[in-house]
């Protein structure tokens, strides 16, 4: 299913309890949609860059099993965003379910 | 190559060193990670292309790194910069002074065209702030003038006039916020390989010497010779001097064998002996507004040529790149 335009939101969500790297932000938006939700993986980290720069999500260099990894952690700027996104995804939800329960 | 090398140089195409280096980096723990977990890596990242695409909208090109001295540089604009811009305005200022038919609706849109200009000249856009001012004035000036268009002469004039003052904002204030906007991010951009000599113009202008024909220049060579066109089929007798040594100068470059110091040396003195005979021979038999073409040549040298000049002077001929000896 086409992500476009929701990706930011689906990243801010995947890493609002704790800080995470970029493959694991993506196998986990993957997972929690139980597959529904695919989307090339080259695409999200150009959206990391972009949330940084809007300073919703902030990085910091970390390490896993030895690994150098970079790490992203929501921002206080972040958790306003994500909660406008969440109220905006609701209110388009229920006006198309609204829509294809009429048809 | 190897797919992920090949994924790579296709994500990391037009970035600058540093940010290629960035993107090299976190798709190689990606990788590692995916191919630790069993995945097929390559398939999941997808098109590289459309990687690349968001990549330039996010982190520095390899454009804006040889940009970046001019884009920063802390005095407003210097006297040759100056100068140009007064060239461009003099046919402006002369149809103001001269057109006995301009309207009072046309003399109104060319002021609020040409109002920001003095802004510009004096307060450069060299931060994220300052940047931003320039964009909000310069889309109030906007505004002002499809305003004025679309009240004195219709919507189709507003709608005409809008696109182009967007557009330009879009190519030039907006790019250059952006650019500003990447550097806020924490973002660096490392010094050009410039010789000791050089100021930062001269290396930015080394840099795009020696690059050949970029994207930009293209597109404004494009852009002079529709112009031009469009000016010979209205104006004939005004402009097509200009445009036959505009053609003939193109032609003559990239035809003639001019790459040696002397050949060039003699290339250079016809084309100026040839510009002023173009920009004289409206004159002498007396067209409409005789002056513009002269305007016109003289505008596009010292645009192209001011640089050039300046380096040709300061470089030995072993360095020149091949369009130093136009």
């Amino acid at each position: 299913m086409n992500l476009r335009g929701t990706l930011p939101t689906l990243i801010l969500e995947a890493i609002e309890h704790e800080p995470d790297h970029g493959y694991s932000i993506a196998q986990r938006i993957k997972e929690r949609s139980k597959g529904v939700l695919d989307f090339k993986e080259g695409t999200l980290y150009p959206a990391l860059h972009k949330l940084e720069q809007e300073s919703t999500v902030e990085s910091y260099e970390g390490a896993e099993k030895g690994r150098a990894r970079r790490y992203y952690r929501l921002t206080k700027a972040g958790r306003t965003e994500l909660a406008k996104g969440r109220k905006e995804w609701l209110k388009i939800s229920q006006a198309v379910s609204q829509i294809l329960k009429q048809a | 190559m190897k797919p992920l090398e090949q994924w790579l140089c296709a994500a990391t195409q037009g970035l600058s060193p540093e940010s290629a280096a960035r993107v090299r980096g976190e798709i190689q723990q990606h990788y590692d990670s995916a191919v630790e977990a069993g995945d097929d890596p390559i398939t999941a990242l997808g098109d590289p292309k459309a990687a690349n695409r968001g990549y330039r909208s996010v982190l520095i090109t390899e454009y804006e790194q040889a940009m970046a001295p001019a884009l920063t540089q802390a005095k407003p604009r210097s006297f040759s910069n100056l100068l140009v811009g007064l060239v461009f305005l003099a046919p402006a200022i002369w149809i103001q002074l001269t057109g006995k038919n301009l309207t009072f609706g046309s003399r109104l849109i060319a002021l609020a065209i040409f109002s920001t200009l003095p802004f510009s000249w004096f307060f450069a856009g060299n931060t994220l702030e300052r940047s931003r001012l320039h964009l909000y004035v310069a889309a109030v000036k906007d505004c002002v003038v499809v305003g004025l268009a679309w009240w004195f002469q219709g919507w189709i004039s507003a709608l005409t006039l809008g696109a182009i003052s967007f557009g330009l904002e879009y190519a030039l204030n907006y790019q250059r916020f952006l650019f500003f906007r990447k550097l806020a991010s924490g973002q660096s951009v490392s010094p050009l390989p410039g010789e000791p000599q050089l100021t930062h113009n001269d290396a930015v202008g080394l840099s795009n010497l020696r690059k050949g024909a970029f994207r930009g220049e293209t597109i404004s060579i494009v852009i002079i010779f529709t112009m031009l066109g469009a000016g010979t089929v209205w104006q004939p007798a005004t402009c097509a001097p200009m445009t036959a040594w505009m053609v003939l100068a193109f032609i003559a470059r990239r035809t003639l064998p001019i790459y040696t110091e002397e050949r060039s040396r003699w290339f250079r003195i016809a084309k100026w002996a040839t510009a002023v005979v173009a920009g004289v021979l409206p004159v002498l038999y007396g067209a409409k507004a005789p002056w513009m073409g002269a305007a016109y040549i003289a505008f596009f040298c010292l645009l192209f040529d001011s640089r050039s000049i300046a380096l040709r002077r300061k470089l030995p001929v072993s360095e020149w790149p091949k369009r130093l000896y136009w």
